[in-house]
């Protein structure tokens, strides 16, 4: 399939599906943040923690594919 | 009820709400005075990679500790940049920036400076306790290089052990960042107690919760590349934190005329 291999595609889709996840979890919990459920500490706290994690995933990937290349 | 003196000190002042992406607005600010005057910060950024070298001389093959020491590092750091704000500071007065402009800011006279150190060394402990037990716990073998800690922690094929400790250590130190991310300038620059300049930095927070999240989570990525260059990247990194974080705490707390304890 144009040169891509099953295990590619299996890769590709799973490394941005739980990237585009993660951002919508994001967008679900800064939602409810905004809605005075968690008020501003919670909203700040909640993003720093999903902010860190997601700069985890994001740098686990960017260092892989340096250590691949 | 009435308010506690702290908190009557801390109204002196008034908190500015600021736009999302106006930390980029620091982290240039503070990229022009790396630029105007350099060897502020590049004497204090090889003073923080040389203590980084010299914890790894004295606890060599415990990773699993170090790791929590590296990252614990950011709670401490508004104390080590105390120079870098008196750099700034002389900077933006259109004054000459002389050794003497760093070390006076060190001076022994400064005790609320020493107080909140403490209290952020404190912390920072604290959170080098729970990463490395994180670390003992959930790795799936033994981290005793750094090299272990990228194959076992941070590239580990199952599990997601590095995000978690990432997400955790955010969580822990939210209340840190709080506290601190306005109130050393604060206290360098006024005649405050270290619980008003705590205050106006939990106002500063309560203001711009996502502005300031967002400036907590660019400085840990900076640092994570500091360190991720085997520490020389701290060089650079830590005076432009440091610079921007003046420029953060100008921007937040704006110079008030009924203020009139500015230290010169």
């Amino acid at each position: 399939m144009g040169g891509i291999t099953e295990e590619q595609f299996a890769e590709f889709g799973l490394t941005f599906g739980v990237a585009a996840f993660m951002l919508y979890m994001f967008f679900i919990l800064f939602q409810l943040a905004r809605e005075s459920k968690a008020g501003r500490f919670g909203t700040f706290v909640i993003m720093i923690g999903l902010g860190l994690g997601m700069m985890g995933y994001v740098a686990k990937g960017v260092i892989k594919m340096i250590l691949e290349n | 009820m009435n308010d506690s003196q702290a908190l009557i000190e801390s109204r002196v002042f008034t908190t500015r709400t600021v736009p999302l992406g106006r930390p980029l607005t620091w982290l240039v600010a503070g990229c022009r005075d790396f630029l105007a005057c350099p060897w502020p910060g590049l004497s204090h950024g090889l003073a923080v990679a040389l203590f980084g070298y010299l914890l790894c001389w004295f606890i060599p093959d415990q990773f699993w500790l170090l790791a929590g020491a590296f990252s614990g590092f950011m709670l401490v750091a508004p104390v080590v940049a105390t120079g870098l704000y008196a750099t700034s500071r002389a900077l933006e007065g259109g004054a000459r920036v002389s050794a003497a402009t760093v070390l006076r800011a060190w001076l022994p006279h400064e005790k609320h400076l020493v107080v909140f150190g403490l209290l952020l060394a404190l912390a920072g402990s604290g959170w080098v306790v729970t990463s490395a037990s994180l670390i003992k716990v959930f790795a799936a073998a033994p981290v005793t290089t750094p090299e272990d800690f990228l194959r076992v922690v941070v590239l580990a094929e199952e599990g997601w052990l590095f995000e978690g400790w990432m997400a955790l250590g955010g969580l822990l130190a939210a209340p840190v960042f709080a506290s601190s991310v306005v109130a050393i300038p604060m206290l360098m620059e006024h005649d405050i107690s270290v619980m008003g300049a705590v205050l106006t930095s939990w106002r500063t927070v309560l203001d711009n919760p996502a502005p300031l999240a967002l400036w907590a989570t660019a400085i840990a990525g900076f640092t994570l590349f500091g360190m991720a260059t085997a520490l020389v990247g701290m060089l650079v990194v830590v005076p432009l934190l440091g610079h921007a974080s003046w420029h953060a705490y100008r921007d937040l707390v704006p110079r008030n005329p009924q203020s009139a304890d500015a230290r010169n």
